[in-house]
């Protein structure tokens, strides 16, 4: 794998989005939208992990998968996997669907804290929300091209995301709910660094199916 | 050396691609009308699709499962592989860094796309848009060309272009057309009908006969 190659896609991907705006507006409008409902429903200093998780797995879904879709919708997948080894496709999109998530995190993350009253370590937060946003945009950038082509693929990613996204729930909730207290959970962290890590490695490997 | 064995091809129930077998060192043209598989075959050599059955050799290898064969292919289909955000030279210049080639703007001149370098390619009228998607494709410097109806959108200029780089080209060429004029540089000929491989030889006569045979045949 060269390692130049997937950070040229990362770069172009980034260049794309930028360009386009398509997922990064609907990502943020989302998440601001429902953030903002969620501060008004239920008690959101309580459960403000529980309610930033929310918000960053749903965005995530929306613009994660509209990258990769999009490479199959317009078939420029196929001049990719005419220069590059699908191993370095998988690295590329994982790579720049994780910095778009981060995009999002580090914009929502200001105004969640405002909206929901918070008062905590606020930097803290910021970098547990970045960590326990990791395993999410990985996933999701796995499991995008298996649902490129089916017919309900909207139904279908989350039907098949949620199964492998569960056991990082507690340990972000954990991070979370300790950061605000200005306590870092290095366990609950190194486990979702590991998680991530382990789905990385997966798409890595079945790369060849996926791409 | 191209060679393709009993290769098959099956969307669902249907064969887009059915036993077919031939083999080209130098240039071969594939003919067809529409329907007839042309597409479908020349993702499969260029290894962007994988045979249901049967077996592809480019250059020794099978090119669905070596990347490093991928990248000796060029691949010029309907659809020109770009990406409409990005501008012409953005477009090329991705491509080139993923190639790893430094000197790659010579492509822009080639083919008279100097004054649309800075323009985004969803702004580009379809022919400009296949002369951007054949620079793609050379901006490699591949040993096998695929030109899959590569002259259908070009104006004048644009088919004069591409045939003077198919004559300077040194690698293996093929073309999948149904303008029997454009073919008739090849040395072999395939002509493909509803999938199948109805004539395989060096003949341009005998590859037009039957191409028309097949037409008459469908129409009568």
């Amino acid at each position: 794998m060269r390692p130049l190659a997937f950070l040229e896609l990362t770069k172009k991907d980034l260049k794309v989005e930028v360009r386009s705006k398509s997922s990064i507006n609907q990502m943020v409008l989302f998440a601001i939208a429902s953030a903002f409902i969620f501060s008004l429903s239920v008690d959101a200093e309580k459960f403000f992990g529980q309610i930033l998780m929310i918000v960053v797995l749903f965005s995530s879904m929306l613009s994660c998968s509209a990258t990769v879709v999009r490479e199959f919708e317009l078939e420029t997948v196929d001049g990719l996997k005419h220069s590059m080894s699908s191993r370095e496709i998988i690295a590329g999109k994982i790579i720049s669907n994780s910095l778009i998530v981060f995009f999002l995190v580090l914009i929502i993350t200001p105004v969640c804290y405002a909206l929901f009253n918070l008062s905590g370590d606020f930097f803290l937060l910021l970098i547990s929300l970045l960590i326990s946003s990791l395993p999410i945009s990985t996933t999701v950038t796995l499991l995008s091209p298996l649902s490129a082509f089916a017919k309900g693929r909207e139904m279908l990613l989350p039907a098949m995301l949620f199964p492998i996204i569960f056991p990082v729930f507690i340990p972000s909730f954990k991070l979370l709910g300790f950061s605000y207290a200005g306590i870092f959970d290095f366990i609950s962290a190194m486990f979702l660094l590991s998680y991530t890590g382990l789905i990385f490695s997966l798409s890595l490997i079945l790369s060849e199916h996926l791409f | 050396m191209i060679i393709c064995e009993k290769v098959s091809k099956r969307f669902g129930e249907k064969f887009a691609v059915r036993d077919v077998s031939f083999r080209f060192d130098k240039s071969l043209a594939v003919l067809g009308y529409n329907g007839a598989g042309k597409s479908t075959l020349a993702k499969l050599i260029a290894g962007i699709l994988k045979p249901s059955s049967g077996r592809i050799e480019v250059f020794g290898k099978d090119p669905y499962k070596c990347v490093e064969v991928r990248r000796k292919i060029g691949i010029v289909t309907h659809n020109p592989m770009l990406y409409r955000e990005l501008t012409v030279e953005e477009n090329l210049r991705f491509f080139a860094n993923l190639f790893r080639i430094e000197e790659w703007d010579w492509i822009l001149d080639e083919l008279n796309l100097r004054d649309k370098s800075n323009k985004k390619v969803l702004e580009l009228s379809r022919g400009y848009l296949q002369r951007v998607a054949i620079a793609r494709a050379m901006i490699s410097n591949p040993h096998l060309l695929i030109l899959d109806e590569a002259f259908s959108s070009l104006d004048l200029e644009g088919r004069e272009i591409l045939r003077k780089m198919i004559r300077n080209f040194e690698g293996s060429i093929l073309l999948s057309t149904h303008d029997l004029e454009e073919a008739k540089f090849c040395r072999k000929f395939l002509v493909l009908h509803n999938g199948e491989a109805a004539y395989f030889g060096e003949s341009y006569d005998e590859a037009v006969g039957v191409l028309r045979a097949h037409k008459e045949g469908s129409e009568g």
